[in-house]
């Protein structure tokens, strides 16, 4: 993320044209001085073939009827029926409207916490700091099911914090939380963003310290207020994290934190209109039939929309700012 | 001399990793063993008749369930019963054991990995599913199981061991166990019936009564113990308390009334589950059940141990008593409200199976043959070793061995019901001596599905199956658990089951149990 910023100060102190002759001529240099860090490539790049790449044509068991006797290339192909149960019933609307959505929320939940949280923290200095970030940081290392199990301290009905300690004292009548769908987009959103938030806070906040404090200097000379700092300074030297951060999060529209919508809702039937998401949707149709073609159907279907999604969100961000965009 | 250094480094740093992924690809042969044990096969097959062990010792993996795991002991127990079977047999046995939550995943995961395991029981992992899918041997090709396995056959019995045909192929063998189920029983704590005074009888194992006996039997509880728990239904519940025959593995058409007919019908617009929701949301408002139950996991019998819980659902059958008793910690009560009942797929629920690709399937077979036949390595495997894990009491019974108790003891899985052959295995105390015998009798008097053997091929629905399982998994505890109003939510479950196909099903079901009945 560094390095589009600095291509920007570059570009701004020689010029463009100058910067891509000086870049052709090193180019030659660059290649040779450069050959143990390929070397050192090399490994992580292996890995990646082997990992990402050697498996792919195995997507072909998604448009077949899998059956191990026959293998992968050897079983039935039955075009696009394995993609049928997805689109089958109205519950492909419900699960796709509530994967982007919670992912759209997230998306500006979380960015607007996470800069609100490292601009904080900036301001901090010392031990507190240190102190701080790793009490925000904690619920990230934390695993889904205990924070389901947090969650369930919180809303159980007959034991729960809520419904015997914060309820009454306001005179509320304790609410079945696990059989009430419509209180749940809020309790996940929370979770999410207590969860995440000390997490997706480091990379603004390492961006933050990198800031040349020569400008908060001038402007504090200048007599700018700390809001005025932040709108004018650091929100603009920000934006080119903002948007990759973003762009990474849009290519994962598609995909949703199956721990989030699975344990901590308990898997509760009650809660599928506004807890169910592709993930956990596919996950439970195919608990019960253990379909291998079917389940690499909806990861191939999952893939496809993530890319799209990506190259989508990448044109747009090259329209609106060339150099910010990934590609 | 930097760049020389880097380039040292990065090279080094290339060989260690290489020599990483090496050695790990050692690791994984090491356990899968099929290398070394690939150059037995042929020597074994030629001579591999008549008599079991030919010198030649052959590694075979069997793999079952516990509900918590491989016990402390398993390698003990490896060992005991490798003594015998390497003698007697020529074959050498690994165990692999998982707990009941990731067993299924275990299993399909080494059989489409190519993992060596060659025998196996398939509970939990569905094995109408898994033949269809292809993971599983054709006992019967040259005659596999007549020439190494003709002694399962008298010990299980040829009735049993068709109704394991999958599309007229045997998959699997059943296992000795009970196969009816006594339909409606309801487990209660002893105590607290003594409590309330109820009369209890000592001579029968499990008492009969009516429904609204039952019902009035809860009533007092509640009202003499009005902080505890009454009763707990969970997933099961609804199927073990009813008539139902659940088809072919899932309820989305079943037959009703005790598969006299073989109609498939939806349960879900039945009389039968109408006055079943309408009783448990009676009992939900009445204060019988935890507000809790949709999300509390926790088994109902901890719970009874715990002194929470005073009842629950079960399926009756002989030792049901002390099979409770010792899961709840405290002396149990079993009422039956309803008939002794062999469902369509209680036989084929959880049979032993061979791995297509195991590379010794007369050896896998006469292992299987070695469990259903033997008494010793049967007794190994069901209770463990001889005065470590349990001693012989002067009546012939056993229990602990001295100085071992239920949780001290590392092999103690209660599981033996899963295991190929428990009727040639001792007697637990507590249970009635005549055990394996009153088993048999309960499974031959029972009544008994007109479906008994189908097995449902659900390929050409299994979108539909896929979707409308959803559908119930929405609704299920809601409804089933008595949470929500039966009338407007089994309406609504209803339409939008329709909706997704259930139809559909019910149609294919239809379509192939009149086939399978075509060729009876």
């Amino acid at each position: 993320m560094g390095n589009s910023a600095i291509v920007y100060y570059i570009r701004d102190f020689i010029g463009v044209d100058n910067l891509a002759n000086l870049l052709i001529a090193k180019k030659r240099r660059k290649i040779k001085r450069y050959i143990p860090i390929y070397i050192m490539m090399l490994p992580g790049l292996v890995y990646l073939f082997i990992n990402n790449y050697m498996p792919l044509p195995g997507l072909v068991v998604a448009f077949k009827q899998y059956n191990a006797r026959h293998g992968i290339f050897g079983s039935k192909f039955i075009g696009l029926k394995n993609f049928e149960y997805l689109f089958k019933t109205n519950d492909a609307f419900i699960i796709t409207r509530n994967t982007i959505l919670y992912n759209l929320i997230f998306l500006i939940v979380n960015t607007v916490m996470a800069i609100m949280v490292a601009v904080i923290l900036s301001e901090l200095r010392g031990k507190r700091k240190k102190l701080y970030q790793s009490a925000i940081l904690l619920p990230n290392l934390i695993s889904t099911v205990i924070i389901g199990y947090l969650v369930y301290a919180f809303l159980s009905v007959e034991n729960g914090f809520f419904n015997n300690t914060i309820l009454p004292a306001f005179g509320i009548d304790s609410i079945s939380w696990y059989s009430e769908a419509k209180y749940w987009p809020l309790i996940i959103i929370f979770t999410n963003a207590w969860r995440s938030v000390g997490y997706n806070c480091i990379i603004y906040l390492a961006t933050i310290m990198g800031f040349d404090r020569a400008f908060y200097e001038s402007a504090m000379v200048d007599g700018a207020s700390r809001w005025k700092q932040f709108r004018y300074i650091t929100l603009p030297l920000l934006k080119p994290t903002i948007i990759m951060l973003s762009l990474m999060a849009i290519g994962r529209m598609f995909y949703s934190d199956f721990g989030l919508f699975f344990q901590v809702p308990m898997n509760q039937g009650a809660l599928y209109s506004t807890t169910s998401t592709i993930d956990t949707y596919v996950y439970r149709g195919l608990l019960q039939l253990g379909n291998i073609s079917m389940s690499a159907a909806a990861g191939l279907y999952q893939s496809i929309v993530g890319f799209i999604l990506v190259l989508g969100a990448n044109l747009l961000v090259r329209k609106l700012d060339k150099d910010s965009a990934l590609f | 001399m930097k760049k020389v250094l880097a380039l040292l480094l990065t090279l080094v740093l290339v060989m260690s990793l290489a020599a990483c992924g090496k050695s790990d690809n050692k690791g994984t042969q090491g356990t899968n063993k099929t290398q070394d044990t690939g150059s037995n096969t042929n020597t074994n097959k030629d001579t591999d008749t008549g008599k079991d062990n030919t010198g030649e010792v052959t590694k075979l993996v069997m793999s079952f369930m516990t509900w918590i795991g491989a016990p402390s002991d398993t390698q003990k127990i490896q060992d005991a019963i490798n003594a015998i079977t390497i003698d007697r047999y020529g074959i050498e046995v690994e165990l692999l054991i998982s707990d009941a939550s990731s067993y299924k995943q275990n299993l399909t995961l080494a059989l489409s990995g190519g993992e060596q395991m060659d025998v196996f029981s398939t509970i939990l992992a569905n094995y109408p599913i898994l033949a269809q899918q292809g993971y599983l041997y054709d006992l019967e090709e040259n005659s596999l199981i007549t020439q190494y396995g003709q002694e399962i056959i008298d010990a299980v019995g040829q009735e049993y061991i068709d109704a394991c045909r999958v599309d007229g192929v045997l998959y699997g063998l059943p296992n000795n166990r009970d196969m009816a189920t006594g339909r409606g029983c309801a487990a209660i704590a002893t105590e607290y019936l003594e409590g309330i005074g109820y009369p209890l009888d000592d001579t029968v194992e499990i008492q009969k009564i009516t429904l609204d006996e039952l019902n009035s039997i809860y009533e007092q509880l509640h009202a003499k113990y009005p902080d505890l728990e009454v009763y707990r239904p969970v997933a099961m519940s609804m199927s073990q308390f009813s008539n139902v025959d659940i088809l072919g593995g899932n309820a989305f058409g079943v037959l009703l009334n005790y598969g006299r007919d073989l109609k498939v019908e939806n349960l879900f617009t039945s009389d039968y589950y109408k006055e079943y929701v309408a009783r448990m949301y009676s009992y939900n408002q009445k204060g019988y059940i935890s507000k809790d139950a949709t999300t509390d996991t926790t088994a109902v019998t901890e719970l009874v141990k715990a002194g929470t819980l005073m009842g629950y659902t079960t399926g009756g059958k002989p030792g049901i008593k002390q099979q409770e008793a010792s899961l709840c910690g405290r002396p149990m009560t079993i009422f039956q409200t309803m008939e002794d009942y062999v469902s369509s797929a209680a036989v084929a629920a959880f049979p032993w199976s061979i791995s297509y690709n195991t590379e010794h399937p007369e050896k896998a077979m006469t292992l299987l043959k070695a469990f259903y036949t033997d008494s010793d390595i049967a007794n190994i495997l069901s209770w463990g070793i001889e005065g470590q894990h349990y001693k012989v009491k002067d009546d012939g019974q056993i229990t602990f061995a001295d100085g071992v108790d239920a949780s001290t003891s590392g092999w103690n899985h209660s599981v033996t019901w899963e295991l190929p052959n428990q009727f040639i295995t001792h007697v637990w105390e507590g249970n009635f001596p005549t055990l394996w015998e009153d088993l048999r009798a309960f499974n031959t008097e029972a009544q008994k599905s007109k479906a008994n053997g189908f097995t449902f091929d659900p390929t050409n629905v299994a979108t539909e199956i896929t979707s409308v399982q959803n559908v119930y998994d929405e609704y299920q505890k809601s409804l089933e658990y008595g949470f929500i109003d039966p009338d407007t939510g089994i309406q609504e479950m209803n339409s939008k089951m329709m909706d997704a196909g259930l139809d559909k099903i019910i149609e294919e079901k239809q379509i192939q149990l009149d086939a399978w009945a075509a060729t009876r």
